[in-house]
């Protein structure tokens, strides 16, 4: 009994896939191949027209009963003939109910004999179709001998009018939240507009053609629409009356307003679920309205800036009145500042503690970067001018670096870390800041044993408990270190392979805990110095420009994207 | 602001259909990807021999439009988003296609001098990365575009006076734009995009009418001209430099940094209008850690090893000092 038929936007749209998908089907013998000739400006003038007048009567709500009337002014308006039907009275609902429960129950039999009918989401159905395999065959052979006469009913109607038209239900359209909260059979019992099924259940039960078109909106927005029936495989008769009224008015052209997913629509859903508190939602809003914005980055990178530029400043004023000023004055200011510094600090700072700890202000970590800063000016000053320790200088640093490293622990200083860091690899005869991977011979032994120092005191620590937040720059500044004096090992002419091992090794070390860890620049580190180093060596007689070279770098590049890009399809955007 | 619990439930219901990875996974198919493109791109002309230059312009121009297309393919079809692979064809497109004008212009031209080449090439520049800002909405593309366009009256035979005014009338032309539709998307997505494009706008504005910043040197009506769109910089940099100025803007940043911080705090609910010094975000510190780790390569200026004088060599005094020497 179901009616198969297209959901478009406009008639037109309809009698396009009508078109397509209408005719035999060796599969469904109920299926016939009838003609179909739909022209969108085929008269329709004097056309003779039934409205189903208790219908139109039937809604209660006095604006929908306006709509409706309206749509008839419309149809009028074409130069239809509008003349009202009262259909006769058969129990219209009742045998369509029961004969398309009989039909689903005869099609979903497979249902009732796997058990599987318990598992039906909608509980009614299974309900309805259980019972439906209880009706007795003489009952449904009454039921089809009353269809038959209504199908005769039908066809003696249909000689008289072109169409028949009601409205296609008689409410607006239910939202989705409250179509949800009741049964389908609830939800199809509001629709229904007369006491015997009216149009819809006439049309099932005859198996005429309908279309059903907007005709207006309620003020809340919810649309109604009515349908037009006509006789049996009078397809494009329907529709070309269909298309005529939809012309007549914009109804077609309006569609919901689209919702917009914003952030605080998304907040407020959050909230509203309880998925969120309203705490965090009033929070959480007000950043994303740019109520409160934090500039907490931006004064501690001005604050560094300024530490910094203070710090140049102090020495190139030495450095060039020297002889103005004399050694008492440099010395006693730098001293002054220094132990202004370090007084502020000891005054304000909170216990030690081998966690993580909170600055007590914000000028507190750069008033203490500021005293190493200077510390370090003075020693390079009283070296410079009374060459106090002469050729063992460097112990400056060692000691520098040792004094720094207890400061960053005992204030929770990162900035004085890296400093202690910078500092003691200073002591080892390397400079970090020099971007150049040409460590010189005999000091790529020393940057090898300064990166596994680095990585050993920071995982050493890291296990003890201490201050486990630092790990992360011991092992960002050993990687950097370890990989650069590595491959200018295998820049070198001696035992290049030993070192390619060893930065391999190392590559793979680094990746494979990165991802363990879930730190992935490692797993960038481990890729890139890993590539870089296997193509120095590879590539190492080979001109760049040459077609080797450049096959090879196509080659190797697509491999290193596969693996990188199957990492990244594990991960996501995990950072 | 979220219990751990809470963030994973969240997460899960915002799970969309795009591929996307972290920042340094990102970087590294960028980068890869670059090498292939700028490989595949030498290996075509290095097997084919193209040496002249319309060869050349077609072979670039192919590549770029071949990018531009797997670019596209890449984020409609498989859903890249901020992938890394993607941007890198972006931005090889950009590229060859402007490399390809460039060469174009550059046959056009003949032996006659001039800029028409980089001209052509700054303008394809601008227009193609503008094309893929407004496609795929990489914020980089629009400074490219920008910093393209800024370039393009620097090739043209105008003086100075006249590039900089177009310059800075194109300028204000996006921060102007760009700045209204930040205020139509103000707490929506791409309304902090829109903030970083006229912030740059504004320095670029800064930049090219700030005449002692950037190259070359005019003076006159124009030069003082600019000097009411500009602050502190300009009088300065007019100065002779001393040696305590950078004492002197360390102890401006740092006292305007406490005053700040201190003003903000001291407002209702230690804001004032909606800025705050205080940390909001996990993320800002992350930002800070990053700061505080690149800040080892501020290697402290160590003394180089200096031997001591030795003791002064008198080699015994002649002319007085008692016969005084150098061992005396």
């Amino acid at each position: 009994m179901d009616k198969i038929g297209p959901l478009c936007r406009t008639v037109e749209d309809c009698a396009w896939v009508f078109d397509a998908i209408r005719g035999a089907d060796p599969l469904d013998l109920a299926a016939v191949d009838a003609p179909f000739r739909f022209s969108a400006h085929s008269p329709i003038n004097g056309k003779k027209i039934g409205i189903l007048r208790n219908e139109f009567e039937t809604p209660s709500d006095a604006e929908v009963r306006k709509i409706l009337a309206d749509a008839l002014k419309v149809l009028a308006g074409l130069g239809l003939i509008l003349e009202e039907v009262y259909l006769d009275d058969f129990p219209y609902q009742d045998i369509a109910r029961y004969t398309i429960n009989v039909e689903a129950a005869c099609v979903f039999e497979p249902l009732w004999t796997s058990g599987k009918i318990d598992r039906l989401i909608n509980k009614q159905r299974a309900i309805d179709w259980s019972a439906a395999r209880l009706l007795p065959a003489t009952d449904y052979l009454k039921m089809q001998r009353v269809r038959a006469e209504i199908c005769d009913y039908a066809s003696r109607l249909f000689k008289k009018y072109a169409a028949l038209v009601a409205p296609s239900t008689a409410a607006p359209a239910a939202l989705v939240e409250e179509l949800a909260a009741v049964n389908s059979v609830a939800a199809a019992a509001a629709t229904i507009v007369n006491g015997n099924g009216g149009s819809s259940a006439f049309g099932n039960v005859t198996g005429m053609p309908a279309i059903s078109v907007p005709c207006g909106f309620t003020a809340a927005g919810l649309p109604l629409g009515i349908v037009f029936l006509g006789p049996a495989f009078d397809e494009a008769g329907i529709l070309r009356l269909a298309y005529a009224y939809e012309q007549a008015n914009h109804w077609h052209e309006r569609h919901p307003k689209l919702y917009r997913m914003t952030i605080l629509t998304r907040l407020e859903q959050w909230k509203e679920s309880g998925a969120i508190t309203s705490m965090q939602f009033d929070a959480i809003s007000e950043l994303v309205r740019k109520d409160r914005f934090s500039v907490f980055f931006e004064l501690n990178a001005l604050f560094y800036l300024g530490v910094l530029s203070f710090v140049a400043g102090v020495a190139w004023v030495i450095q060039t009145y020297l002889s103005t000023l004399g050694d008492t004055a440099i010395l006693s200011g730098l001293t002054l500042l220094l132990c202004l510094s370090f007084s502020y600090c000891f005054s304000r700072a909170l216990p030690y503690s081998p966690g993580q700890m909170e600055s007590p202000n914000l000028a507190f970590d750069y008033v203490l970067y500021l005293g190493c800063l200077l510390f370090a000016v003075e020693l390079a000053y009283l070296e410079t001018r009374f060459h106090l320790m002469q050729s063992e200088w460097d112990y400056y640093l060692l000691f520098s670096s040792v004094l720094f490293f207890g400061l960053a622990y005992r204030f929770d200083n990162r900035f004085v870390l890296s400093l202690a860091l910078s500092t003691l690899a200073g002591w080892f005869g390397l400079r970090i800041s020099r971007f150049a991977f040409s460590y010189g011979e005999s000091l790529r032994p020393y940057a090898l044993v300064y990166g596994v120092l680095v990585a050993s005191i920071g995982i050493w620590l890291h296990r003890c408990g201490i201050k486990k937040h630092f790990t992360e720059t011991y092992l960002h500044i050993a990687s950097n270190v370890l990989f650069g004096a590595l491959i200018s090992g295998i820049i070198a002419r001696e035992s290049p392979w030993l070192y390619l091992m060893g930065l391999l090794g190392l590559a793979g070390i680094a990746t494979v805990e990165g991802i363990r860890f879930r730190r992935f620049a490692f797993v960038a580190y481990g890729v890139l110095y890993g590539y870089i180093g296997m193509s120095v060596r590879l590539l190492r007689n080979v001109r760049i420009d040459s077609t080797a070279a450049l096959s090879y770098l196509i080659v190797s590049g697509m491999l290193v994207i596969l693996s990188t890009i199957l990492l990244a399809r594990r991960f996501g955007s995990e950072e | 602001m979220l219990e751990s619990s809470q963030s994973a439930r969240l997460e899960a219901e915002l799970q969309v259909d795009l591929r996307r990875t972290n920042n340094f996974l990102r970087g590294v198919l960028f980068l890869f990807t670059g090498l292939i493109v700028a490989a595949s791109v030498l290996l075509t002309i290095t097997v084919f021999d193209l040496d002249d230059e319309l060869l050349l312009a077609t072979t670039t121009g192919i590549a770029g439009i071949l990018f531009f297309a797997l670019l596209e393919c890449l984020v409609s079809r498989f859903r890249l988003y901020r992938f890394g692979v993607e941007e890198a064809f972006a931005v090889a497109a950009a590229v060859l296609l402007s490399v390809s004008g460039a060469a174009i212009a550059s046959t056009l031209r003949g032996n006659r001098p001039g800029e028409f080449p980089a001209l052509v090439a700054l303008c394809i520049g601008a227009l193609s990365a503008f094309g893929i800002y407004r496609r795929f909405g990489y914020v980089y593309a629009a400074f490219a575009a920008m910093i393209c366009a800024a370039g393009i009256p620097f090739q043209m035979a105008l003086s100075a006076e006249v590039q900089r005014f177009l310059v800075a009338a194109m300028l204000t032309l996006v921060f102007v734009v760009v700045r209204s539709k930040r205020l139509q998307n103000a707490s929506e997505h791409p309304g902090d995009e829109y903030g970083i494009i006229p912030a740059s706008a504004w320095a670029g504005l800064y930049f090219v009418l700030n005449l002692q910043m950037s190259f070359g040197r005019i003076e006159g009506w124009f030069y003082w001209g600019t000097y009411v769109m500009i602050w502190f910089l300009p009088p300065y940099l007019g100065l002779s430099r001393q040696p305590w100025d950078p004492i002197l803007l360390g102890i401006f940043l740092m006292a305007a940094v406490i005053t700040l911080r201190r003003w903000l705090s001291k407002g209702p609910d230690s804001r004032r209008y909606g800025f705050t010094p205080v940390r909001l975000l996990t993320g800002d510190s992350r930002l800070l850690t990053f700061v505080s780790t690149a800040s080892a390569a501020f290697q402290p200026e160590v003394p180089a090893p200096t031997s001591a004088p030795g003791k002064p060599d008198f080699s015994g005094g002649r002319s007085g000092g008692a016969g005084a020497s150098g061992s005396f």
